[in-house]
C-alpha cells in the first residue's frame, strides 16, 4: 500500500525552510495528471502501448554480463565462464542462466555508445538523447539545459492523443526509485522535463524489498499514512500546520502538487495499482524480494493499469558500496565479487522475470522493454582488480513492443572496447522508443526532440 | 589431482530443495540447538557467515537496511538477531574472529575509502586499519585469522586481478602468497593452519586451488568449465564445502581435500550459497534462495548416499 512517510524535520520549531524548500522545488509534475492538453485525440495504436526503460544506474559491466570475451587476454577477459543461449551467436556469462534460457524473448544491442564518462552526465544523455546545451552538470548547467527525458516526450505526446487504455488516474510518466536518481554529489539533470519544464518531470514512487510504496518527495507532514489520508479533514489539519510554518507563496506551491497527488492516491483504480499483495504470492517471489525486484513488478502494474512510460530504476545513487547509497552499479572496487553475489543474479532473478510475466499475461506484444546503464564498464581490468567507467561500448536488451526477439545487433572489438560495426547512439536508443510507442517523426518534428541524429535502430525492429 | 571426481548425492534429508526439520543427536537438541532445515524466514540478503561460541552463534553481513551493509548477530539458541556493532554509517562485512576471540577482523568501506581492512579489539574497540597505499580505492575481502592468532590471510587488490596475501595483526608485514594472472579470492585456513584452499581464474574460470599457508606448493584441487567459489574446511580438515554453478545453478557440493569423493549437496532451481561447517561436522550451513528470500538453512551431510548423480 503507498504511504507518505515523515519529513526530517531538523528541529522541535517544525519544518526547516530549506528543507521545505527542496522538498517543493523536486516535487514531480505529472504532465498526464497535470492535463498540460486536456484535448484527447483518437490515435492509432502503436506497436508499443507502454514503454518500460530498466535503467541500471552505475554502468554494468559489458563484459561480465551480455558480451562476454573469453578469448580475450587476462587482463581483460574476467573470471565468469561465457555460456550459450537460446540465441544463435549470442552467449552471456554464467551470471544470467535464467536469462541465456530465454534469450528468444529478447534482443541484444552491443554497440551503445555514450559522449562522456561521468555519470550524471553520461545518465542525462543516455536518458535524453543528447549532451547539454548549457555545459551540462560538470560545468554548472542545470535540468532546462537538457533535452526532455524519452518519458517525458512520450507523456506529452500521450496527453494529447491517448489510447483507449492510457490511465486517465496514472501519470504519463513514473520513475519508480528512492529519489531523484543520481550519485552522491546530486541528481541527473536530464531525469525529466528538462527545457520544457518541470511540468513535464516523472512522478516517482519509491518501493521497497517488502512491496511498501512511497512517494519520496512528498514526505513532508508528520504521522499522515494512507489511512489518514481518507480524512480529508486531517489532512487539511495538517496543511494549515504547514501553512503557518512557511511562506504563503512556497505553500501554495507545494499545495497545488499535494492537491494532484493527493487526488491520486485517493483514486480507487490508482491505489489498486499500489498494492502488491494483489499480486499471487509466487508472482512476488518470481522477480525476487529486493526493491528493484518489486520495482519491477509495480512497473508492471502500472503498465497493465495504462501509464505510457515506466523507469524502473536498479537503485537511487550510482554508488555501490559508500555511505548511504544503495548498490548502484559503479563496481569501481571488487567488481567481480559483487557481480558473482548480488548484482549478476539479482538482474538474472528480476529482468527473467519481468519479461516472462509481461509475455504469460499477453502484455509483452504491447511493451517494449529496454534494459540498460549509462555507460559500461572498463574491459581492461584496473590497477585495484575491478573496472571502471567505459562509455566507448556497452550494451543494451530489448524485449517486446515491436522488437524483433532473438538478435544480436552489433558487433563489438576483440576485447569489447569499441563497437566494430556501426555504434548505437543514445538519439537512436530514444528514437526506438519512441517510433514504436508512436511518437512518430513528424510529432517529433512538432516537439523539435530527437531531429538530429535520431534514427530507430536498424535490425532491431 | 583428480579434477573430475564422481559426483554423489548426500542424504540432506531434502524435499525439492527445501530442507527438512529432522531430530538431532540428542546431545545437540537437549541444549537447545537447532534442528536441520531452515533458521531464518527474514529472507533479508545475507552473506559470509562464521560461527562462534561453539555453533551456537552465527555471525554474518547483511544488506538489513537499504543503504548500507552490516555485521549482525544471531543466537540460533534464542532465536534473536542483534547488531553486531553499534550502528554507523559505513558498511562493514566478511567478519571473522581470532581463535581466543581476542581480535576481530572485517571488511569496510566508509567514507571516501572504499574496503579497507579493519582489525579491531572487541574489548578496547581500538581499530587498526590497513589500507594498500596508492589509492583510496581498494579491494579487501574475505580477512581470516590464522589458527595461531598472529596473521591474518585476504584477498587484496593488485594491477588487473587479485591475490590473496597474509598480513600481521599489527597491519604491517604483508605477504603476497599468490602471484598469478586473473582473480584469487575467497582464502579459507585449514584447521590446521597449514593449508589455504582458495578459488582462482589463472587458468580461465574460477576454480578451486590449494596452497601451503606460505604461499607454497599451490596446485589445482577441482576443475569445472564454471565457478567454485566460497570454499569452507570441515572442522577435522578432511573435507572442504563450496559452491559450484557447474550444473548451471549455484549448488552447494563437498570434496575430500584431496579431490576424491565430489558430492552434491543441495539440488534446487534457486541458489545455496555460502557453505559454512557447523563445528559438529556433521551439519552444513548455507545462504539459501528459495522464493526470491535468502535465508539460513542448515544441512545433515553426516551419511552420503551411494547412489551417483
Amino acid at each position: 500500500m503507498i504511504s507518505l512517510g515523515s519529513f526530517p524535520a531538523r528541529d522541535c520549531q517544525g519544518i526547516s525552510r530549506r528543507s521545505f524548500l527542496k522538498a517543493s522545488a523536486t516535487l514531480p509534475l505529472a504532465a498526464g495528471v497535470a492535463g498540460l492538453d486536456p484535448e484527447t485525440l483518437a490515435a492509432e495504436a502503436p506497436r508499443a502501448k507502454s514503454v518500460m526503460l530498466v535503467w541500471l544506474i552505475g554502468g554494468p559491466s559489458h563484459l561480465d554480463l551480455f558480451d562476454p570475451k573469453p578469448k580475450a587476454p587476462d587482463l581483460y577477459r574476467g573470471p565468469f565462464a561465457a555460456i550459450d543461449t537460446r540465441t544463435p551467436g549470442l552467449q552471456v556469462t554464467e551470471l544470467l542462466p535464467r536469462l541465456a534460457n530465454l534469450s528468444d524473448k529478447f534482443s541484444v544491442v552491443r554497440t551503445n555508445i555514450n559522449y562522456n564518462g561521468g555519470h550524471r552526465e553520461a545518465g542525462s544523455i543516455g536518458m535524453t538523447g543528447y549532451v547539454a546545451n548549457d555545459g551540462g552538470e560538470g560545468q554548472g548547467g542545470s535540468p532546462a539545459g537538457y533535452h526532455p527525458h524519452f518519458g517525458s516526450i512520450l507523456a506529452r505526446h500521450r496527453a494529447r492523443h491517448r489510447l483507449e487504455r492510457d490511465s486517465i488516474d496514472l501519470p504519463g510518466f513514473v520513475s519508480l526509485a528512492r529519489g531523484p536518481i543520481g550519485d552522491g554529489v546530486g541528481p541527473n539533470f536530464g531525469y525529466g522535463g528538462g527545457s520544457w519544464g518541470k511540468g513535464h518531470d516523472p512522478f516517482m514512487f519509491s518501493c521497497e524489498s517488502d512491496g511498501k510504496v512511497s512517494i519520496p518527495e512528498l514526505n513532508l507532514l508528520e504521522g499522515l499514512t494512507k489511512n489518514r489520508l481518507a480524512s480529508r479533514r486531517d489532512v487539511l489539519a495538517k496543511l494549515d500546520v504547514l501553512r503557518r510554518r512557511a511562506d504563503q507563496r512556497d505553500f501554495e506551491k507545494w499545495n497545488a502538487v499535494y492537491k494532484r497527488a493527493y487526488n491520486l492516491i485517493s483514486s480507487i483504480d490508482a491505489n489498486t495499482v499500489f498494492d502488491l499483495s494483489k499480486e499471487k504470492p509466487e508472482t512476488r517471489d518470481a522477480y525476487g524480494h529486493s526493491s528493484f525486484g518489486q520495482s519491477a513488478l509495480l512497473g508492471r502494474r502500472m503498465v497493465e493499469a495504462g501509464v505510457p512510460f515506466v523507469q524502473v530504476n536498479w537503485s537511487r545513487f550510482v554508488e555501490v558500496l559508500f555511505p548511504n547509497t544503495d548498490y548502484g552499479w559503479d563496481t569501481h572496487s571488487d567488481n567481480f565479487g559483487l557481480m558473482a553475489d548480488w548484482h549478476g543474479p539479482l538482474l538474472d532473478r528480476t529482468l527473467s522475470a519481468l519479461i516472462e510475466d509481461l509475455d504469460q499475461r499477453g502484455l509483452l506484444d504491447t511493451t517494449l522493454v529496454c534494459c540498460m546503464g549509462e555507460f559500461g564498464r572498463t574491459p581492461r581490468i584496473n590497477s585495484i582488480g575491478s573496472r571502471d567507467h567505459w562509455h566507448h561500448c556497452y550494451f543494451s536488451v530489448w524485449a517486446g513492443g515491436g522488437i524483433q526477439p532473438g538478435r544480436v545487433i552489433g558487433t563489438s572489438d576483440p576485447n569489447g572496447e569499441h563497437p566494430a560495426t556501426d555504434p548505437v547512439t543514445p538519439a537512436m536508443v530514444g528514437t526506438t522508443m519512441l517510433e514504436l510507442a508512436g511518437v512518430t517523426n513528424a510529432v517529433r518534428a512538432e516537439f523539435k526532440v530527437l531531429e538530429e541524429g535520431g534514427h530507430v535502430i536498424e535490425g532491431l525492429v | 589431482m583428480p579434477v573430475s571426481a564422481r559426483v554423489t548425492d548426500w542424504i540432506v534429508l531434502a524435499v525439492m530443495g527445501t530442507a527438512v526439520v529432522v531430530g538431532l543427536p540428542g546431545d545437540a537438541c537437549a541444549a537447545g540447538l537447532p534442528a536441520t532445515g531452515r533458521l531464518t524466514a527474514d529472507g533479508v540478503l545475507k552473506f559470509s557467515p562464521v560461527f562462534i561460541n561453539e555453533g551456537r552463534t552465527l555471525v554474518f553481513s547483511a544488506h538489513s537496511e537499504p543503504s548500507r551493509v552490516s555485521i549482525v548477530e544471531f543466537d540460533l539458541v534464542t532465536g534473536k538477531q542483534k547488531s553486531h556493532y553499534p550502528p554507523g554509517s559505513d558498511a562493514q562485512f566478511d567478519i571473522a574472529f581470532s581463535p581466543d576471540r581476542s581480535l576481530e577482523c572485517f571488511s569496510r568501506s566508509g567514507g571516501p575509502r572504499q574496503l579497507s581492512l579493519v582489525i579491531r579489539n572487541p574489548k578496547t574497540s581500538k581499530d587498526i586499519v590497513f589500507h594498500p597505499p596508492g589509492t583510496l580505492r581498494s579491494t579487501i575481502r574475505t580477512p581470516r585469522f590464522l589458527p595461531d592468532g598472529k596473521r591474518i590471510v585476504m584477498t587484496m587488490n593488485s594491477p588487473g586481478g587479485q591475490q590473496i596475501v597474509s598480513i600481521s595483526v599489527q597491519g604491517t608485514d604483508v605477504k603476497k602468497l599468490t602471484a598469478s594472472n586473473g582473480l584469487n579470492a575467497w582464502p579459507a585456513v585449514s584447521p590446521d593452519g597449514k593449508t589455504i584452499v582458495f578459488s582462482s581464474s589463472r587458468r580461465g574460470d574460477l576454480d578451486l586451488w590449494l596452497m601451503d599457508s606460505d604461499g607454497n606448493n599451490q596446485r589445482r584441487l577441482l576443475a569445472s568449465p564454471r565457478r567454485d567459489i566460497y570454499p569452507s574446511w570441515s572442522p577435522d580438515g578432511s573435507r572442504i564445502a563450496f559452491t559450484s554453478s557447474r550444473d548451471g545453478n549455484q549448488e552447494v557440493y563437498i570434496v575430500d581435500r584431496d579431490g576424491e569423493n565430489l558430492v552434491r549437496v543441495t539440488r534446487h532451481p534457486e541458489r545455496d550459497t555460502y557453505p559454512v561447517w557447523h563445528p559438529d561436522g556433521k551439519r552444513l550451513l548455507t545462504i539459501s534462495e528459495r522464493r526470491g528470500r535468502f535465508d539460513f538453512y542448515l544441512w545433515d551431510v553426516a551419511v552420503p548416499r551411494s547412489a551417483s548423480n
